[in-house]
């Protein structure tokens, strides 16, 4: 045993360092809050200290620069810059008396609007470029005041008046900063510096001394706060010792309170030690006194005891005589039976309970809340075997527990037996764990999909699971396949790829898919979709359970389509080739034949002759119009036929209609009306052409099956919700109607009512089929009315959008009208098909022409010929150089800077869509395709001829 | 008659070269150095409007030399420096004829050097200084139809005693002019025995007269003589007003008719007792030379009454200035300075807007207007300058 110490050293020793250490932390807890608090007055002294300091520059400088201007507006001042001869009679002594600011080093000069010095006081200023600059730009320029500081000083610019505009400026310059602000005390350390951190001012200029970088002084033990103003900095500076001197008188007087408690509280703990340490021994010596029976009173008990020390006798008496009477009790015994987990009851011979713990009380409780019948139960139930399962249901939660029951016989010292002991084990949760395993296995085996498991711990990973499915899909049974490797469904020779990577993925312990060749029993072979996942027990991968699926014929379907699509991308492709090529080399031998015929009927003819020509100009048309037709579905069918968006002039295009079918419908004897509600919408942004399209074709079809009558159209345009504008446009006319069995097929294509009116009207029977495409293009649609022998309506809505005039290109109009001098051209012809050269020829007769082959030839032509050329005609596609190209040079000054400009117009076979793009692109003014006519021709020829001259058409 | 000939044949030959020449001769350049927006822009604007009107007149008959006149006009804002560098910029132009100058006879001053440095034509319809015409430079460069201070002084003092007025004021701008007035005006004072009580200096754009106004008030004259642009003589002849001189005659050179000074007066013209030096004048002079030019301003620049038009003086000088020059162009018959200045101090008579030139100038006589076609006006309450009712 160690020697103990005294009751005061121990107090001491475990009061002292909690104590000093509540000290120490209620200590720093209040240097800290001083420390937020002389940190915040810190903070505060320095704010105002920059609000003084920017409220005493921009007042220095403001107030500077009105004076000045005051000055500037001295009537003197102004006399001087108009009175030139004389003002040297006044001015200098005017200037002799200026001041403005306590500096000694100001200088003022008086400049001219030009910026030269009329007059000046010390002017020696040696000021940069820039300040020079930014005053004369800011004062001369814009008649404005300006202030600079910088290291080169302050200077100040303000204008000298006219009429509000300035024809002078008086400038004041100070050599410094420092020199401009006034040395007043100040609050702490104050400096201005530029915005490189150059000190330009400094309250204390011993410790911040002019023009030198702030960063280059050695700050540290001051406390700083920057401001920004204008493009100065500002800064407010104080040493650490004087912004904390108040904290560290607050520390010193702290640590004095600290050491004067710390002796306070060590004497009383001293001395309520040493009396407690009285008390205790004195009921130690009364103790042992009452032990060793001696007398009770002693010399103490004139000493006065504290009230607990009393109790504490008395109770301490109490207990002596206690201890005597007691011995080892019952309720251990108790104790025990209680702590047993298991369930035990003691009957006598009459199954009366004798005993039971408070796990069988607990039990009884919770299956009927009477120990009798559960005892009355298990007692019946035990009647023969000494142990024995018994399953209870719960009467109260319903619940079914399994108890295992063993009965012993109760034995008294003589060995006669007194009752029976009953020890029940709860099987309840094993029981339900056994269900759970029986139901899984049970999932497994009747599972549809094929499952295996193998046990990777052991050599070669024997399978020592397949369940049915397994067997119905390979054909082994589940005893040939437990202990064999998975490899046997597969064939050495084939490709190993996903052998190797459920091998790697096994070896990495993770899961893997794949898709690999396997075969059955029988031999055949069989795609095998393979997904096998890593079971982990207690932490480590065991076992991997693997799910097979047939995926064989998935494999061949997906084969199937991949051919399927491949063949359909090629017939698509070749499908455009065949119509870009079909658009090219149909139009040029009709434009051709066109461009022949026409030459043909300009020539000279008897009228049998001028009728077979019309003939077959008519016959041209027709052939061009059903060539257009199937290029246009073929479009729509291939999805290359795109809407395009252009702001143009509705009314015009109805006009233009109504005029060109007037003359048709007056030959066939019709009336022809148009009607419009277009609600001021005449211009809006949409693909005219395809409307157009849409009209004539309705307009064609209603002239072509109206024998005689009228035919109505009705055009109106209404604003949507969103801004967007619906046309809806009806043709209505007289003719003989479709029947209504007939009509559903009729946007269908190929065809027409029936059989024999392609006969007898002719036809594609595209055209109908083409419009409805086109009105779903233009998101909208087409629909039809009609009683056979009584006329139809066909109906179409399409969705525009608005537009306005400032939109519109401007028109190129035509000749006719105005009477316009006939000016000969020269036309130079860039163009390799030689009949399509003869016929622009032809045409152009009356204009001079020269052709070329190909684009080398058209440059060297340009180059080489003298005459200068008007206007370029060009084909797209040539031998050698094409069109585009041709054109690229021809702007880019390779034929000379004279033609850098001309007007070039495509002449191009090409019908599909972006050709215009891509020609305007490459530089071309204008576009023309084939077949055009002579008309359209000769007046682009003169439209762009004109556009060159600079004539306003 | 044989002047009158030649005039016919070189309008003709302009006419004729004209036709085809236009296209391809470059223009021919008259220069304006005024003041187009400061203290008298109404005088520069007239001036410019007089020289676009000849310069239509002289481009429709064909232009000059068979090349077509142009105008560069200049703002110099009444400040000599402004005026100086014009000249400057404009003496770079090669196919510069002459520089026609502004109101403020202290920018003309500062020009005179670099006028004859580059030999330039430099003719006045406005600034009045004495030692504009008579300067110190030979061969002189500038001639002048306007006002001329010597004359200008013995028509002001003239109009004083004719006022019955013995003792006088003299109010003047402390610049160039007024230095010239001030000489010319002690001089015909002498002559016609007037007595100069006080001479009094305001600078320009004064804002305060008080103390002059009283001085004067004490000396108890008959008459003040003012001198000064139009926002000082506002500023004088509001403090008259209110120090109760109203009725103190003033007799104002016509600086004050070159800029705004209606809107700058406090009190309506009829409150004071106040005339001015004009020379031109619709009213007085009525003949078809006037009646054509005034038909013309109405044309290009609205239909204003007669005597609403501002600075008419500027106006007429101009455009007969320019007319003047056109014809000594054509008896030069060649873009030579020299040979044209030569041309202008040998002129035909000229009937002219102001008046018959017969001739306007000769070698020692660049001035061609003299006291005998001054004369006063007043002012009705709109500001404009009317004859009196009793000439």
């Amino acid at each position: 045993m160690q020697p103990s110490s005294p009751l005061r050293t121990v107090l001491i020793k475990t009061m002292l360092p909690r104590l000093a250490a509540l000290v120490a932390l209620v200590a720093i807890i209040l240097l800290a809050v001083a420390f937020y608090i002389v940190r915040g007055q810190v903070a505060e002294v320095h704010k105002q200290s920059l609000t003084s300091l920017q409220q005493d520059l921009s007042f220095t400088l403001n107030d500077t620069t009105r004076q000045l201007s005051d000055l500037a507006a001295n009537d003197i001042i102004i006399n001087a810059l108009i009175d030139v001869e004389q003002r040297k009679n006044y001015l200098p002594m005017f200037f002799r008396s200026l001041n403005l600011t306590h500096s000694r080093n100001v200088s003022f000069a008086l400049f001219d609007f030009s910026g030269a010095i009329i007059i000046d006081k010390n002017w020696h200023a040696n000021l940069p470029v820039n300040i020079v600059q930014a005053w004369q730009e800011r004062t001369l320029g814009a008649s404005r005041t300006y202030y600079s500081v910088s290291k080169h000083g302050v200077l100040f610019s303000v204008p000298v008046l006219l009429n509000n505009a300035a024809e002078g400026a008086l400038v004041m310059h100070v050599d410094s900063l420092q020199s401009l602000l006034a040395p007043y005390p100040r609050l702490t350390n104050q400096v201005v510096t530029d915005s490189n951190g150059v000190i330009l001012f400094g309250s204390d200029t011993a410790l911040f001394p002019p023009y030198v970088s702030l960063s280059q002084l050695n700050t540290d033990g001051f406390s700083t706060t920057t401001a920004q103003w204008a493009n100065l900095s500002l800064y407010s500076i104080q040493p650490f010792a004087t912004a904390y001197r108040a904290l560290s008188w607050a520390a010193l007087v702290l640590i004095a309170m600290i050491g004067g408690m710390l002796i306070i509280s060590l004497h009383i703990v001293r001395t309520t030690g040493v009396l407690a340490e009285d008390t205790l021994s004195r009921l130690y010596s009364d103790i042992v006194n009452r032990l060793n029976n001696k007398s009770f009173k002693t010399a103490t008990a004139t000493v006065q005891e504290a009230r607990e020390l009393v109790k504490i006798k008395a109770a301490f008496d109490k207990l002596l005589s206690d201890l005597t009477k007691a011995s080892l009790s019952n309720e251990q015994f108790s104790d025990v039976i209680d702590s047993i987990g298991d369930l035990l009851v003691v009957v006598d011979t009459s199954n009366q309970v004798l005993l039971s713990n408070r796990q069988f009380d607990r039990f009884s409780r919770q299956q009927n809340d009477a120990v009798e019948l559960t005892v009355e139960y298990v007692v019946d139930r035990l009647k023969l075997d000494t142990s024995v399962e018994l399953a209870h249901l719960s009467s109260t939660t319903g619940k079914q527990r399994f108890i295992r029951w063993s009965k012993t016989a109760l034995e008294d010292a003589n060995g006669k037996v007194r009752g029976s002991i009953y020890i029940g084990v709860d099987n309840t949760s094993h029981r339900a764990l056994e269900s759970n395993v029986k139901i899984l296995s049970h999932a497994i085996d009747e599972a549809t999909v094929s499952i295996v498991i193998a046990d990777i711990l052991r050599p070669d990973q024997p399978i020592v699971y397949s369940n049915n499915a397994f067997s119905r899909l390979t054909g082994y049974a589940q005893e040939e396949v437990i202990g064999r490797n998975c490899r046997f469904l597969q064939n050495q020779q084939d490709d190993s790829t996903s052998a190797d990577k459920v091998s790697l993925a096994i070896a990495q312990r993770k899961p893997v898919e794949t898709t690999m060749l396997n075969y059955r029993k029988n031999g055949t072979a069989f795609y095998n979709r393979l997904i096998l996942t890593p079971v982990k027990i207690e932490g480590e991968v065991t076992h991997y359970i693997g799910f097979q699926q047939d995926i064989t014929q998935q494999r061949q379907a997906e084969d199937y389509l991949q051919q399927a699509k491949q063949k359909a991308e090629e017939s698509a492709r070749l499908k455009s080739g065949f119509l870009a090529s079909m658009s090219h080399e149909i139009r040029t031998p009709i434009h051709g034949i066109s461009g022949v015929l026409q030459l043909l009927n300009d020539s000279e003819l008897s009228s049998e002759q001028k009728h077979y020509v019309s003939l077959a100009e008519y016959s041209i048309e027709g052939l061009l119009h059903i060539v257009n037709d199937i290029l246009d579905f073929s479009k729509i069918e291939a999805g290359q036929l795109h809407i395009e968006q252009h702001p143009f002039d509705i009314l015009h295009e109805l006009e233009s209609l109504q005029s060109q079918y007037a003359i048709l419908c007056h030959e066939k004897g019709l009336a022809l009306h148009f009607h419009f509600n277009l609600q001021d919408h005449h211009v809006v942004h949409g693909d005219a052409v395809r409307v157009r399209q849409i009209l004539s074709n309705l307009l064609g079809n209603a002239v072509k099956f109206t024998p005689k009558g009228h035919i109505d159209v009705t055009t109106s345009i209404e604003q949507k919700a969103d801004a967007s504008l619906r046309l809806t446009c009806s043709v209505k006319d007289s003719g003989i109607g479709i029947a209504k069995d007939k009509q559903a097929g009729i946007f269908e294509v190929f065809n027409q009512e029936d059989i024999s009116t392609t006969r007898e009207f002719g036809g594609t029977g595209l055209g109908l089929s083409i419009s409805k495409q086109l009105c779903e293009l233009m998101g909208g649609s087409i629909h039809l009315t009609s009683e056979k022998g009584e006329g139809s309506t066909f109906t179409f809505e399409i969705l525009l959008a608005k537009g306005d005039d400032s939109l519109l290109p401007p028109t190129q109009k035509s000749t006719d009208g105005a009477v316009i001098a006939f000016k000969k051209r020269n036309i130079l012809i860039v163009e390799d098909n030689d009949i399509n050269q003869i016929i622009v020829k032809q045409h152009l007769s009356k204009h001079k022409t020269l052709t070329a082959k190909s684009g080398v030839e058209a440059l060297a032509a340009l180059n080489k010929i003298k005459a200068t050329f008007d206007v370029i005609l060009m084909d797209c596609q040539m031998p050698e150089m094409d069109g585009f190209e041709a054109t690229r040079r021809i702007r880019a000054g390779e034929a000379g800077e004279q033609y850098e400009s001309i007007p070039i117009i495509a002449l191009t076979a090409n019908a599909m869509k972006g050709d215009r793009e891509i020609c305007r692109q490459a530089g071309m003014d204008d576009y023309l395709s084939k077949p055009f006519n002579a008309h359209d021709l000769i007046e682009k020829v003169e439209y762009w001829s004109r556009q060159k001259d600079g004539i306003a058409v | 008659m044989a002047f009158r000939t030649l005039l016919w044949f070189s309008l003709f030959i302009g006419l004729a070269f004209s036709a085809h020449a236009k296209d391809t001769v470059a223009p021919l350049y008259i220069g304006i150095d005024a003041d187009l927006s400061a203290v008298a822009a109404e005088g520069g604007v007239a001036i410019q409007r007089g020289v676009q009107i000849a310069v239509d007149e002289i481009n429709q008959a064909g232009g000059l030399l068979g090349r077509e006149l142009k105008i560069i006009a200049k703002d110099h804002r009444g400040n000599p420096a402004r005026g100086v560098a014009n000249l400057k910029q404009l003496a770079k132009n090669n196919d510069l004829l002459a520089v026609v100058g502004g109101v403020h006879t202290p920018v003309v001053v500062t020009e005179l050097d670099i006028i004859h440095q580059q030999n330039m034509l430099f003719l006045i319809p406005w600034a009045a200084g004495t030692a504009l015409v008579d300067n110190q430079f030979s061969p002189n460069n500038v001639f002048r139809v306007s006002v001329s201070d010597t004359e200008a002084a013995s028509v002001l003092i003239g109009h004083a005693r004719s006022l019955q007025a013995k003792r006088v004021a003299l109010v003047l701008e402390r610049t160039e002019w007024g230095r010239s007035n001030y000489r010319s005006i002690r001089l015909a004072a002498n002559a016609q025995d007037i007595d100069i009580a006080s001479v009094h200096w305001i600078n320009w754009q004064q804002k305060s007269f008080s103390e002059d106004v009283a001085s004067i008030k004490a000396l108890n004259i008959d008459a003040v003589i003012l001198v000064t642009n139009a926002p000082e003589g506002a500023v004088v002849a509001n403090e008259f007003h209110k120090q109760g001189l109203s009725k103190l005659p003033i007799i104002s050179h016509w600086g004050i008719a070159s800029g705004n000074f209606i809107n700058l007066l406090e009190v309506s013209p009829s409150t004071l007792n106040l005339t001015v030096l004009q020379t031109f004048h619709f009213e007085k002079q009525t003949h078809p030379r006037a009646q054509h030019l005034l038909a013309q301003y109405r044309q290009k620049y609205g239909p204003f009454a007669a005597n609403a038009i501002p600075a008419k003086v500027g106006l007429a000088h101009a455009y007969d200035l320019v007319h003047l020059l056109a014809i000594a162009t054509r008896i030069a018959n060649e873009f030579d300075v020299t040979k044209i200045k030569a041309a202008m101090e040998n002129l035909p008579p000229y009937q002219g807007v102001v008046k018959t030139y017969s001739p306007a100038f000769s070698k020692d006589a660049h001035d061609a207007l003299t006291a005998l076609d001054y004369f006063m006006v007043s002012m009705d309450d709109n500001g404009h300058l009317v004859l009196p009712d009793n000439p």
